[in-house]
């Protein structure tokens, strides 16, 4: 397979894998061109693996880990998509998964992207940890701290729970 | 529906706002054209680029002494000299009333520092932060930290035991580029604070940092990274420069590293607490350790952080139920790794830890559970845990709601 063949077509799946990983379309554009760009320089290497498009996907993960490489420490953009950004066809179902998408958005970069290869790509903890270059069980230690976090925040009838206290818990 | 069902269909939603696949496929094509000139020039540039950062770092072991470009975001920012830079703080009020002999709330130090998003420069992801000093007791901040030129942004902060000594990173652009640590004096009954370069090189920009401590007394700085087919552990004297390197091959990473008093460096690897002792001989990261703590069946531990007395291990804990969550900070015995505490336990509730002091009594903690809280909307209390008891503390001056992630490197105590 040529690079142009490669490009033309799994280009798309990789864009929808970006706009996954990152909540951003202009960042999963930028991460996918740079990361092509790469990969035309080191086809040769490339097109004879087993799974090229495989490789390719670990270097577009690779790249957004690097791209917010530190900032699971830091607060990305709450509102990653704007409306106008949006068809009107899909506006009805941004706005039902809005709120999770936000939520998402706040994780650090590797429980997103566990979140994104196990829900949005349906792979194992085995390929994850493989692609991540980490142990399974991290894996699931990253799954299980990301939905924590999102129950905590979108769970809802919280007043139920209320425990008023003076300064101390 | 499920928790992970809603992710499913949050993604299946976002996946259709892709990038047209035609447009990025004819914008790549393009810079595959682009004149190679062009191309040789942006790579002497960067050679030269890194040349120049080789030569800064070489005259900063050798005299400690980084020339930083006067001038910067602050107009009274003046030239460096012997690798000082006067960093008078953009806003000060506060300061009087904070008297540094006394502890904050809980136990907890007086003043803390903390990452806040500034603003977004054009064609970057994300946006430049700058640093506050915060009043533990009222939240309010104290001064504003802002990076000297050639910097736009702060990237992390952590701070030792002692409490008075930190340092941060700053970089070119948030997310990468021209990484450089700083250690930050601040001396409140001057309304002063200096950012002083470490005679450290810059961080390597091919591999991933996985954390970075700093020893209770802040004498040496422990940076754990991720290189291609190896972990490396790599502690600086903050005083010298001089380096100690330990080595791990494989792609299982080594993360939140945390010290003793007595020189021990804790870090996790393949869910485990390891303990390694610095001052001895010998440059295998995981063959010269011991593991004091593995994970328990049927639990994940995250975060561990060794007290600095080196007794014992703390770590927030979680055990999956379905749905929700069982959460607690367990206490862990260094020596036998087993568990002595259980200390917070909730349902449904995740946290982190940030700070332990030099008795290992009183913990930084934030949690974020559906049954924090002094009230039902507060569901994320950042506090000083001490005796099993947490005491809020006020942080105002950190925006954003929601899980924040401070811990490590966001805010440090």
């Amino acid at each position: 397979m040529t690079f142009d063949e490669f490009a033309q077509t799994r280009l798309p799946a990789l864009l929808a894998f970006a706009t996954v990983l990152t909540g951003q379309r202009a960042t999963a554009e930028d991460i996918t061109q740079e990361v092509l760009i790469r990969a035309h320089g080191r086809w040769d290497q490339i097109a004879p693996l087993d799974r090229p498009e495989l490789y390719v996907r670990k270097m577009v993960l690779n790249e957004f880990l690097s791209w917010r490489r530190r900032s699971w420490r830091t607060v990305p953009d709450a509102n990653p998509m704007r409306a106008d950004d949006l068809t009107a066809d899909h506006a009805a179902s941004y706005n039902e998964h809005a709120a999770m998408l936000a939520q998402i958005a706040k994780l650090p970069g590797r429980q997103r992207a566990v979140l994104a290869l196990r829900y949005y790509e349906d792979r194992s903890d085995a390929e994850i940890a493989e692609l991540l270059g980490c142990a399974p069980a991290t894996v699931r230690a990253y799954a299980s701290r990301a939905l924590a976090a999102l129950r905590v925040e979108l769970r809802p009838g919280l007043s139920e729970f209320s425990t008023p206290v003076s300064g101390e818990i | 529906m499920r928790t992970e069902d809603d992710i499913r269909a949050a993604f299946r939603t976002l996946a259709r706002q892709a990038p047209d696949a035609d447009a990025v496929l004819n914008a790549v094509r393009e810079r595959l054209e682009t004149p190679r000139v062009g191309q040789r020039q942006a790579s002497r540039g960067r050679r030269l680029l890194a040349g120049l950062a080789s030569a800064v770092a070489v005259m900063a072991v050798i005299g400690g002494s980084i020339a930083l470009a006067a001038g910067g975001h602050a107009p009274d920012r003046a030239a460096a000299i012997g690798g000082h830079v006067p960093h008078r703080a953009a806003e000060s009020a506060g300061w009087s009333a904070v008297d540094v002999r006394n502890t904050g709330p809980g136990g907890a130090p007086p003043y803390y520092l903390t990452l806040v998003n500034g603003r977004t420069r054009p064609h970057q992801a994300y946006p430049d932060q700058y640093v506050a000093v915060v009043d533990t007791a009222t939240g309010a901040t104290l001064a504003t930290l802002r990076p000297p030129k050639p910097f736009h942004t702060f990237d992390y902060v952590i701070g030792a035991a002692d409490d008075r000594t930190f340092v941060l990173e700053a970089q070119r652009t948030n997310g990468g580029g021209g990484a450089t640590l700083f250690r930050v004096q601040i001396d409140p009954s001057r309304r002063a604070v200096t950012l002083t370069a470490l005679p450290i090189p810059p961080i390597r920009q091919d591999g991933q940092v996985n954390g970075i401590a700093l020893s209770p007394d802040g004498s040496r700085l422990a940076v754990l990274m991720r290189l291609a087919g190896y972990q490396r552990l790599s502690v600086y004297s903050m005083t010298s420069g001089a380096v100690r390197v330990w080595r791990q091959p494989g792609t299982a990473m080594a993360y939140w590293p945390s010290w003793s008093s007595s020189g021990i460096l804790a870090f996790n690897w393949r869910s485990g607490v390891w303990l390694l002792n610095t001052a001895t001989a010998g440059g295998g990261l995981i063959a010269n350790s011991r593991l004091a703590l593995a994970e328990p069946h049927g639990r994940n531990i995250w975060g561990d952080l060794l007290t600095p007395n080196g007794r014992t291990v703390v770590a927030t804990q979680t055990r999956d139920l379905h749905p929700g969550n069982e959460f607690e900070f367990a206490e862990y015995s260094a020596k036998t790794g087993r568990q002595i505490e259980a200390l917070l336990p909730e349902h449904d509730a995740i946290g982190d830890l940030g700070w332990a002091s030099p008795s290992g009594n009183v913990l930084i903690v934030e949690v974020w559970g559906t049954r924090v809280g002094p009230e039902a909307k507060n569901r994320e209390v950042l506090g000083a845990l001490s005796g099993g008891r947490l005491t809020p503390i006020l942080s105002q001056a950190v925006a954003p709601a929601g899980p924040r992630q401070d811990f490590p490197g966001s805010m440090a105590f």
